[in-house]
């Protein structure tokens, strides 16, 4: 009796100090949000973005892109959508179903303003969000509302406080020309018809010039199929 | 210490052994209460009324079960676009890549439609034996035996509409050691049985609600009408499809919902046009909870707030081909952000949280709704084309249109039928029916009708070969040496 009263406190003492040590941590690391390279150098090294990096190149945004102290990345998907949507558009105007129209056929130049619609001046993590967001003016002069959003996804409501995501949202006017808010009040009135929001499926890469966030992979870039967009 | 062992072994031993010699005498002894099974049960009223919401509680939970109102009549038809990340089995079904095993066969297992029918069956067979004066409402021993018979017919149709051949029992099992096994009855012979029965409820029952609280969730004489207009045009005799529809619409005292901020009041249930629905509704405890078993794919924030993942967005290419005038209030009112890759349906989207403000436990609280009447108003259209009264069947398909905030249509011939097609897909998007409009008016797979070509995966040849008909699950043949699968899907699976 006596010897099992002090054999198990030293078991207790022994499995407290000598389990899981750094040793039995088999290949991969621990999670570290830094990453020593620059935003456009992460883009490249990994195969979400390369579309994304061909794009970036043909408009000779690579300094921009490392500038900006927040990127939104869209992925190939994205960018699929964009210009699957656009040729159909395009179809349907010249009335031409056979209407070839690829990813080269994009006029870039053109472009260079919906890609700095997802690129802002200041560094945004997840420590400046809230529910209500913030609304900051993106590096083409345009608004994105940029919030929190909680969800029972996957946990239903097992936790007392929900995980959040975060949301990456364009306010479009509710009839085409129509105003659209400038501040975060004027967001908090708007029909939620108005709201595009797209879900951040990575977020808070801190490469060593910016953040990085990873939009869903079906958002279509520029939101180019809202029709009041 | 070991002493103490063996006294207290000893002493658990001794009154384990007691609770098991004195107790449970009694109730051994008596007479089960609430058994179906004996004729201990259905001696008055309350039993019968009990034992018909039992059977519509089951109808209810056969059609939630794998949310397979929705998959047979909606996933199957290109209405959605469904995230294979969220809901692969869904996905393979919506991009026709079902191929049996890559789909749960709860969703093609008939076991729970077969509960059904016993209680529907034992409603059929001991509530006529129940003296009239034991009903505290005379009327209630009529409408009970109507409803079950109407409740049969409606499950066979549903059964035979999935299925095809499906065996016919229409005796209950009231001894289980004497159940047998049946084989697949054909279908045009349970149609027949759907049609006697259908003769039987509408003698007993009657048009219109005594009672509000009961509207559409409980079957009358309109639903059964609705039924009948529904099997007749399934087997293509629009002319028998005419009279049951004029029945529903001269004397089934339903209106159309006109006034279009109440629109999706006509959703949420027992609406003035609702002509039969399941019951789901938070206020009665019946809500269907998102968080547990509950489903509601198609929508997500900001209907649900805490909900972001949709599982089946819509199928934008589908909506622009429908939907080609915009200005559509449906389109409107069904839709939200239906131009962006995550488009909802909210004609479902009536939510409530039962723990209040911290919103973290949604319930949704939408009927079912399985016959409208706007639905038989645009089949009685269809039946009225086909019977070569253009003229009438305009005047239905225009007030529909009309309703809708549309421009009337004047045309004749096919091009009305291919209308008449479009609007029904249109005013009952998501509502179980788009599937079953385009087996039966064989639009499935031609070539010639554009929007409809979308549906290659499903396309004449296989409808021919009765392709359009679900297989059974093959664990139902373990105990079940007269079945046979599915024509179509013999060597498929």
């Amino acid at each position: 009796m006596k010897t099992l009263k002090i054999f198990i406190p030293i078991l207790l003492v022994a499995v407290v100090f000598f389990s899981c040590k750094k040793d039995y941590t088999i290949g991969g690391d621990l999670f570290k949000a830094q990453v020593n390279m620059t935003t456009y150098d992460y883009l490249k090294t990994n195969h979400a973005f390369d579309t994304l990096v061909m794009m970036i190149n043909k408009m000779n945004m690579k300094d921009e892109v490392n500038s900006a102290g927040t990127f939104f990345a869209v992925t190939n998907y994205s960018i699929t959508n964009f210009v699957l949507a656009k040729r159909e558009q395009l179809r349907t105007q010249k009335n031409d179903e056979n209407l070839v129209f690829t990813f080269d056929s994009l006029n870039f130049a053109s472009l260079k303003d919906s890609l700095r619609a997802y690129m802002f001046k200041d560094k945004i993590t997840r420590d400046n969000l809230s529910q209500k967001g913030i609304y900051p003016q993106t590096l083409d002069g345009e608004y994105r509302l940029i919030q929190l959003r909680s969800t029972t996804d996957y946990t239903n409501s097992i936790f007392t406080t929900n995980p959040q995501y975060i949301y990456f949202t364009k306010v479009v006017p509710l009839t085409p020309g129509g105003p659209v808010p400038v501040d975060i009040n004027g967001v908090q009135q708007v029909d939620p018809r108005q709201l595009l929001s797209t879900l951040c499926q990575t977020t808070g890469i801190l490469t060593t010039t910016g953040v990085l966030h990873v939009l869903s992979n079906n958002h279509t870039f520029t939101y180019f199929n809202n029709v009041n967009n | 210490m070991k002493k103490n062992i063996i006294r207290y072994t000893a002493g658990l031993l001794m009154i384990t052994g007691l609770i098991s010699v004195s107790s449970c005498k009694k109730i051994l002894d008596l007479q089960p209460h609430n058994s179906t099974f004996t004729n201990a049960y259905f001696t008055n009223g309350t039993d019968a009324n009990t034992a018909i919401a039992g059977a519509y509680s089951l109808l209810r939970s056969v059609m939630l079960n794998n949310y397979s109102f929705h998959v047979f009549g909606d996933a199957t038809t290109s209405e959605f676009s469904i995230n294979s990340g969220l809901d692969d089995a869904n996905y393979n079904i919506s991009n026709g890549e079902f191929t049996g095993l890559n789909v749960g066969p709860g969703i093609w297992n008939w076991l729970n439609y077969y509960q059904l029918l016993q209680q529907i069956n034992l409603i059929i067979n001991k509530v006529p034996a129940i003296p009239i004066e034991k009903f505290s409402n005379h009327d209630d021993k009529n409408q009970i035996i109507g409803e079950a018979y109407y409740l049969r017919a409606f499950t066979y149709f549903y059964m035979t509409r999935v299925w095809g051949d499906v065996p016919l029992k229409t005796q209950p099992d009231l001894d289980v050691s004497q159940a047998v096994n049946i084989p697949r009855t054909p279908a045009a012979d349970v149609l027949k049985q759907c049609l006697a029965d259908l003769k039987i409820a509408e003698s007993n029952l009657a048009f219109g609600y005594a009672d509000e609280s009961q509207r559409a969730v409980r079957a009358n004489k309109g639903s059964a009408f609705a039924l009948e207009a529904h099997i007749k045009a399934w087997t293509h005799d629009y002319a028998g499809c005419e009279q049951a529809t004029a029945q529903v619409i001269n004397n089934g005292q339903y209106q159309l919902v006109t006034d279009t901020s109440q629109f999706s009041k006509i959703f949420i249930g027992k609406s003035v046009e609702g002509i039969f629905e399941i019951n789901i509704n938070y206020q009665q405890s019946e809500g269907v909870a998102l968080n547990y078993y509950g489903y509601a794919p198609t929508i997500a924030f900001p209907f649900v707030a805490q909900k972001s993942n949709l599982e089946w967005p819509v199928s934008t290419l589908y909506v622009n081909t429908l939907f080609k005038d915009t200005t559509d209030l449906r389109y409107k009112k069904y839709f939200f952000q239906a131009q962006s890759t995550s488009g909802q349906t909210i004609k479902y989207s009536n939510i409530t949280y039962a723990d209040g403000s911290a919103k973290n436990d949604p319930r949704l609280s939408n009927n079912i709704i399985i016959f409208r009447l706007a639905d038989i108003m645009l089949l009685r259209a269809e039946a009225l084309n086909q019977l070569g009264r253009d003229g009438e069947a305009l005047v239905l398909l225009n007030t529909i249109r009309s309703r809708a905030g549309i421009a009337s249509y004047t045309g004749a011939g096919n091009a009305l039928a291919r209308t008449i097609l479009e609007e029904r897909l249109r005013e009952l998007f998501y509502e179980g029916q788009s599937f079953y409009d385009l087996v039966r008016t064989k639009q499935i797979g031609n070539p010639t009708s554009s929007f409809i070509s979308d549906y290659s995966h499903i396309n004449d040849t296989r409808v021919n070969q009765g392709g359009y008909l679900w297989p059974i699950d093959p664990s139902m043949f373990k105990d079940d040496f007269v079945l046979k699968q599915t024509p179509y899907w013999q060597g498929k699976l």
